[in-house]
Order: C-alpha cells, then sequence, then structure tokens
C-alpha cells in the first residue's frame, strides 16, 4: 500500500521522469539553446531539510531541471542563519551550475547592519526571479489592550515585542514599526526561535510580534493571538480585513520612508539568485526558465494543494527592488537606519 | 472523551497505519545504531517519502521512526562506548564499563526494558495531559527553563566517575565551550576567530562522536583485542538479556523517576532533549545505595538514561501538537511534517482531531514496546560486535563515526572538530576529568545563559518567586539535600 502510495504521488513520479529525461538529454550532447543541457545544477539552500526554503527547492527542482534539460541537485548548506550559504554561493563561478534559494530579509538585514561575517554583496548577485514574498503582521496578545494600530500610537505605556536577535525580522519590523509610528517601545530579544518568541506573546509576556502573514496566520487561526497591523505597502491573503499601514493611515514623508524601506526589503523574499557576474545570456535563459516554471497554472495549482504560495516578480523587476535597498541604505539616513534598527529600542 | 479514544485506537489499528508503523520501527533503528545519525537526521530524511500520504498514516510513520532511534541508540553507547545518538551520551558511562566485563547482554536488555517503560510512560502521560496541555505549557516561561538549566548544571558533579572536582571542571570546560558563536542578546559572534563555521557556535555531533567515539577506537586499535577482553565470559545469551530486563523491573523506581524528569524535559519547549539523561543519571546516582559503583558499570546507570530518553518524546509531544511550539529539536522538524501534510497543530487541532492525538500516543507506546523487542530478538547477534577484534572493528568504526559527522551538516570541518574533540577527550581522560560532565556543561551553558537573560529581561530579579520557580527550587533542593539527612540519620547512635 505504502509503495503503491509512494508511486500514486505526482512529485515523486514527476523527479523520476525528470531525472529519467535529464539523463537522457546529457546523453545527447550539450545545445546552443539549451546552454544546461545534461549539465548537473547545484540548488543551494542555506538551512537544514525539513524547513521551509528546503521543501520549495525540493519542490522546485525537478520542474527547473525539466525545464532546463538539466539534472538539479539539491544541497542544504545550513550555518549562520542561512550567512554561510549567501557568503559561499557569492564565492561560487556564475557558470549556471549553481543557483541558490535566498532569505532576503535576513541577508538584506545582515548586509546593511555590517554584521559579523558577512562578506558577501547582494547587489551583485545576479538575480534570477522571486518565488514569494510575504507581508509582515503585527500579532498580539489575545488579552492585550490593542485592538488596532490607532491603539499602538494610543498606547500611554511602552509596548513589549519578543524577538529573536537584533536584525532577524521581527526585532527590525518591530524597531521600524515603532520609529514610523514614533511609539514608545521595548524589543526583548534572546529567544532561540521564533516559536518561543512567538509563546511569549501567546503567555502574555510579550504585548507582540511581528512575523509573516503566513506564520501568523496559524496562530491566529488557533485562537492563540490576533493580528492587528499590516507593515510595508502590500495587503495580506491571510488578513484582507487589515489594510497595510501606509493605506490604513496617513502617513508623514519620515513615516512612509520607514515603511517604505522595510517594506522594499520584506518584497525580496524568498528570491533565487546565482553567483555574481554571470553573462546577460545566460542570466536571460535563466530568468525565462525561471518564469515559464512560477507561472504555470498546473504547477501553480499542485503547488498551493501542498500549502505553498508563489507570489513571483521578474529578476529585472527584483534586481530594482534591491538596489533601491541598497541605495536608501547609502543615503544620508545610513546611521540613522543602522541606529534604529540595532539599538534605539533595544 | 471515550468516543475519541475509541476513534483514536480506531485510527492507529487501521491496517494502513500499522503498515506505516511496521516499517518504520526497522528504519528508526538502524539511524539509532549508526553512530552520528539522530531521531532528527531519521525524521529530516523521511519526511519527504510522506508526501501524499493520509495525515494520520504519514505521522504514525514519523513518529514511529523517530521514537525508536533512542532504543536502538543504547546499543553502541553500552557495546562500543559510542553513543548512537547524543542523547545516548549519558549511557556510555555505565553501559560501556559492563561491556568491558563482558556484561553487554545483560547492560543492553536493561536499556531495551527501560527504553519501553519509558517510552510507555511517556505516552501515557501525553494522552492524559491532552485535556490540559495549554495551560501547562503556558505556565513554564524563562524562568521556569532557567530553572529546570540550573538544576541540570547542578548534576555536573554528579556525572563525573571520580572526585566531585572531575565533573565540575570538565563542566565548566564545556560551558566554556558553549559560549563559541552569536551571544543570545546582543547577537554579537563570541571567539569565532573570522570563521563562519564558529559563528552558530560548535555543533553537538562532532563533540558527542570526538569525545566517546575516538578516545574508544584508538584504545582499539592499540591493543586490537576485542572490546570484551577484559572478562573470561566469551558468550552472549538471551539468558544476559533477561536477567537486565529483570534488573530493570527490581529498580522501578528509578525506572519511573527517570520518566517522570524526561516528560517534564519534554513538555519545557527550550530544554534539550540531551539535558534530561543526564539529570536522570545523576538523580539516579543521589538515590541509590552504591553512588561509588556510578561510572564503573552500575545498571541503574543505564536504566535511568535509557528510560528518560524514550519517555522526554511523549513529553515533547505535548506541546508540539498543543500550541504548534515544538519540545525537542526533532520535534520541530517532526512541524514540518504536520505541516507538509496540511495539518497545523494548535488548541484548535486538538480540539477538532483529539482522536489523532490519541492515535499518536497509541503510535509512540507500541513503537516503544515493539522496538524493544525487536532489538532484544536480535541482541544476542548484536552484541557479539563485543567479541570482534579490535583491529577489524576499529577501522569499520572510524568509517562510520566520520560518515556520521560529516552528514550532520555536509561539512569535512564537522569531522575536523570530531577528531580534535577526540585529542580533547585523551586529555581529559589523562587528567581523570569526566567526558560525560564536558558534554552536560555545553549542552546546558548557552541555555542557561540564554533563560538567566530572558528572565531578568521580562521579569527582572523577582522571577525567582514565581510561584512554579519557587515550588522547583524547593523541590530540587529536598532531592538534593535528602541523601544527605538520611545518612546523618542513618550514622547516628
Amino acid at each position: 500500500m505504502l509503495l503503491r502510495q509512494v508511486f500514486n504521488n505526482k512529485s515523486i513520479v514527476k523527479v523520476t521522469t525528470s531525472v529519467l529525461l535529464t539523463s537522457i538529454a546529457a546523453m545527447a550532447g550539450a545545445d546552443s539553446h539549451a546552454p544546461l543541457k545534461g549539465e548537473t545544477i547545484n540548488f543551494v539552500v542555506g538551512y537544514g531539510p525539513g524547513g521551509g526554503f528546503d521543501t520549495y527547492a525540493r519542490v522546485l527542482g525537478p520542474a527547473l531541471a525539466e525545464e532546463l534539460e538539466a539534472t538539479i541537485v539539491v544541497q542544504n548548506m545550513p550555518g549562520g542563519g542561512s550567512r554561510t550559504a549567501t557568503n559561499t554561493v557569492y564565492r561560487e563561478d556564475p557558470d549556471g551550475t549553481t543557483i541558490y534559494i535566498l532569505n532576503g530579509v535576513p541577508s538584506a538585514l545582515g548586509q546593511i547592519t555590517g554584521a559579523p561575517g558577512v562578506t558577501y554583496n547582494l547587489s551583485e548577485y545576479t538575480w534570477l526571479g522571486r518565488v514569494n514574498a510575504e507581508p509582515w503582521v503585527l500579532m498580539v496578545n489575545n488579552d492585550s489592550p490593542f485592538h488596532s494600530t490607532q491603539d499602538l500610537i494610543d498606547a500611554d505605556r511602552p509596548i513589549v515585542f519578543s524577538a529573536m536577535s537584533r536584525a532577524d525580522g521581527p526585532s527590525d519590523s518591530a524597531a521600524i514599526l515603532c520609529e514610523a509610528l514614533q511609539l514608545e517601545c521595548a524589543i526583548r530579544l534572546g529567544f532561540s526561535g521564533s516559536s518561543e518568541a512567538r509563546l511569549a506573546v501567546y503567555r502574555g509576556d510579550a504585548d507582540g510580534i511581528i512575523l509573516t502573514d503566513t506564520s501568523i496566520n496559524d496562530s491566529v487561526q488557533g485562537d492563540q493571538a490576533r493580528a492587528i497591523t499590516v507593515l510595508g505597502n502590500s495587503s495580506s491573503q491571510y488578513f484582507p480585513e487589515l489594510e497595510p499601514i501606509s493605506e490604513e493611515l496617513e502617513l508623514s514623508e519620515d513615516a512612509a520612508f520607514w515603511n517604505d524601506y522595510r517594506g522594499n526589503v520584506a518584497e525580496i523574499g524568498r528570491s533565487i539568485v546565482a553567483p555574481p557576474g554571470m553573462s546577460d545570456e545566460l542570466t536571460n535563459y535563466l530568468r525565462t526558465a525561471l518564469e515559464t516554471v512560477l507561472t504555470d497554472d498546473e504547477f501553480l495549482s499542485e503547488l498551493a494543494d501542498r500549502g505553498l504560495d508563489i507570489n513571483y516578480i521578474s529578476g529585472s523587476q527584483l534586481e530594482s527592488i534591491v538596489n533601491s535597498v541598497f541605495e536608501a541604505s547609502k543615503s544620508g539616513r545610513a546611521t540613522e537606519i543602522e541606529n534604529v534598527l540595532l539599538n534605539k529600542y533595544f | 472523551m471515550w468516543s475519541n479514544i475509541i476513534d483514536g485506537l480506531g485510527l492507529f489499528s487501521s491496517w494502513q497505519a500499522l503498515s506505516a508503523v511496521l516499517i518504520a520501527i526497522p528504519i528508526g533503528l538502524i539511524f539509532g545504531i549508526l553512530p552520528g545519525l539522530s531521531g532528527l537526521t531519521a525524521l529530516a530524511i523521511l519526511i519527504p517519502f510522506v508526501y501524499g500520504m493520509e495525515p494520520f498514516v504519514g505521522l504514525a510513520f514519523l513518529i514511529a521512526a523517530h521514537a525508536v532511534t533512542t532504543t536502538s541508540g543504547a546499543l553502541p553507547s553500552i557495546l562500543l562506548g559510542i553513543p548512537g545518538t547524543p542523547p545516548s551520551a549519558a549511557t556510555v558511562i555505565d553501559g560501556y564499563p559492563l561491556s568491558k566485563q563482558g556484561r553487554g547482554g545483560y547492560a543492553s536488555g536493561a536499556a531495551l526494558a527501560s527504553s519501553a517503560i519509558g517510552g510507555v510512560l511517556g505516552c501515557i502521560a501525553f494522552a492524559l495531559l491532552i485535556p490540559i496541555l495549554q495551560p501547562i505549557i503556558l505556565s513554564f516561561g524563562s524562568p521556569e527553563t532557567f530553572i529546570l538549566m540550573l538544576i541540570g548544571l547542578l548534576f555536573l558533579a554528579s556525572v563525573g566517575s571520580g572526585s566531585t572536582w572531575s565533573g565540575l571542571v570538565a563542566g565548566m570546560l564545556g560551558i566554556f565551550l558553549s559560549f563559541f558563536g552569536y551571544e543570545a542578546i546582543s547577537g554579537i559572534p563570541r571567539f569565532w576567530m573570522g570563521s563562519e563555521y564558529l559563528l552558530d557556535g560548535l555543533n553537538l555531533i562532532p563533540i558527542a562522536l570526538g569525545l566517546f567515539a575516538v578516545p574508544e577506537i584508538i584504545k582499539l586499535i592499540q591493543n586490537g583485542k576485542p572490546i570484551a577482553s577484559d572478562s573470561g565470559n566469551r558468550t552472549i545469551a538471551f539468558s544476559d538479556v533477561f536477567l537486565g530486563m529483570r534488573d530493570t523491573v527490581k529498580h522501578w523506581i528509578t525506572v519511573v523517576q527517570s520518566a517522570l524528569i524526561g516528560i517534564i524535559v519534554g513538555l519545557v519547549p527550550g530544554v534539550g532533549g540531551e539535558t534530561a539523561p543526564f539529570v536522570a543519571y545523576g538523580a539516579a546516582k543521589k538515590r541509590s545505595k552504591a553512588p561509588e559503583k556510578f561510572g564503573d558499570g552500575a545498571i541503574e546507570g543505564v536504566i535511568a538514561p535509557e528510560s528518560t530518553n524514550n519517555a522526554k518524546e511523549g513529553g515533547a509531544l505535548v506541546p508540539t501538537l498543543a500550541l504548534g511550539i515544538p519540545g525537542s529539536s526533532g520535534m520541530a522538524v517532526l512541524l514540518g511534517g504536520f505541516i507538509v501534510m496540511g495539518i497545523q497543530p494548535g488548541p484548535e487541532f486538538l480540539r477538532n482531531n483529539a482522536d489523532i492525538g490519541v492515535g499518536l500516543a497509541a503510535v509512540l507506546g507500541f513503537s516503544n514496546v515493539l522496538g524493544a523487542l525487536l532489538v532484544i530478538l536480535f541482541m544476542p547477534y548484536l552484541a557479539r560486535v563485543t567479541l570482534i577484534p579490535g583491529r577489524i572493528l576499529a577501522p569499520i568504526l572510524l568509517m562510520l563515526v566520520v560518515l556520521g559527522a560529516y552528514t550532520t551538516h555536509n561539512s569535512f570541518i564537522d569531522v575536523v572538530f570530531t577528531l580534535f574533540f577526540g585529542l580533547i577527550a585523551i586529555a581529559l581522560d589523562k587528567a581523570k576529568l569526566s567526558r560525560a560532565a564536558l558534554l552536560l556543561g555545553f549542552v546546558l551553558g548557552a541555555a542557561v545563559e540564554r533563560y538567566l537573560n530572558l528572565s531578568l529581561n521580562f521579569h527582572g530579579p523577582g522571577f525567582i518567586f514565581r510561584p512554579i520557580t519557587l515550588s522547583i527550587i524547593i523541590v530540587a533542593a529536598v532531592i538534593l539535600i535528602f541523601p544527605y539527612i538520611t545518612k546523618l540519620a542513618r550514622n547516628r547512635p
């Protein structure tokens, strides 16, 4: 029965078929229209097996392999919260045999804040396309007095946020929300992961935590917390009743700067990149292949059945988002950005 | 309530679920036996295989494979002195000396019986706790976790086989090693020496393998004799295994006490599963009438960690299912498995699917018993490994250790660190310092620092007066002082 289930499983059959096809393709020799035909491509994941990034890579790999007529091998390279992989892929040859599913938020923030161990420059990476990006949403304890963004602004005491470490996603989004809305805040760090930091909110030790809408949705559906604020400029598919703060409030120019800044960092999301310096021909070839896979309706509905959302944007769009993030960081406000992200509310 | 129990048992006894469990158990047992491969690795590798399975069948498959890794993980600890999984490291302290005395079958029988009983107690605790899960977990905050960790550190002195200092000095070295990598609050890396590898701190598996496997392999190469050469007893029979099982039943208080420790540690998210066996070992030594035998082959020193190891998985399922918060690193990967199958654990899930909770408890209990029975069946053959000449066994073990170290993060640096910690272990042996205490210090050091900081940040210095925190302190003080009081009472004329 189990074997039958395995063979009834479309994805496994698809993987096997693609491996067979690509092996046959390899024997047929190289092709100028398919420059990676028969090659083995390392698809690097910056985390261990079993997590979200690994799942996306293992699902996308076979489909992309079929499109490129190549063999794709997923390589887990955990370490430094994906920093090891981001550094390593940055140094690889841009010959198309290495691609990487990059976690945009910590990678960008690590570079912006000059975190120890960062040797990459995201602006120089070859951006192939975005798999998905999720808006970041504030959830608060069910018994907390805060029911809306306005309640946060009207608070007569510091609002306590839980997070893991500086510039980890939850802490910088909390810092930027506090700066944009001029809130009195205390961000408490030290939790070993987002699960524990979230538990501090359920317990009432912290008022809230900011996480991606997918993560928040689990807690809200479980009646463990409520979502009240969506950061950035995109609304959340899980919380359509909440407007992003750019629409919910009339933001001052300064508040809009902070909101746009964090919104753009979040827009990098889960992206597929290749090492810097790739030829235009190969870049375009890979971008087109990725677009074909990530806009295929049948494939998308298969992913949706597994709860994997795709929110594709092209490599060139992604490149301009990344450039805008780093231009803002290099502007006259660089010191201020660093102060808000690393010191002011901690 | 009753309908949930009947439905849950119905789910478990469906032929699809039973066949999944029967396939998973041998897979899990193999993962446990191979040094360096843990339950965590088993889950990570097996998750892709559950795509497309019925949710309960897939979960039963994963939980069964994970549950039995610690059952068979005891065997390399006892027979070879090499922990099959990091939580089995505490079993080495007394299990391996027993093997050297030619009593490997006896120690293994005790380990397997206590694993099975501990596992069943863990699953009973899980089933009983289902209705009151959420308030229990939410009442354990950072202060309570900190105090539990601190109590773990108090046992450093107990896990040293020699003097108290042997444990304390090695434990402090372990705590120092735990400070490598990012500091929890500031995010500033310490002692990373510009190496990306050290940013996350030192890895547990190379340390555990280096400390326990390398010195034994070197000894085997040096003398070329079989492990059980110290003893004239060359035969390993079922009767040895049954003797071990009988002695486990005789020490039932140790089994129950250790299982309770495992359940509590499993319940509290954040307390690593590697801590529990050492705490149980220390507690068993404290209440033993002959603590001086610990370290030289006391059977309670095998029973306690093994009962805890299997019991804690029942406890760890509680926060995973009740809150979607994993109670151990294995459970964190299992949570990924739940999500792959479209199940979102949390209070809502348990309210609507209590039958699945009961069914999974049944899977856990069944796997623990069947896993132990299967190993017992093959025990006399497996234990013959202690009769293989060292010059043949050593290269095979070295290959397994290198593979185990490498597969943790697909990194050769882990292999280098395994060998480095092997050298440290030899130096520790020369200085008569406890290797187990170093490992316990390493596991607890960073966590104690993290939870102390969190407790102070959120609650201030008054955190120790929270009711549960204070109760844990009082209970621990009584347990620690009680043996001295009884000793005093006995010595009075």
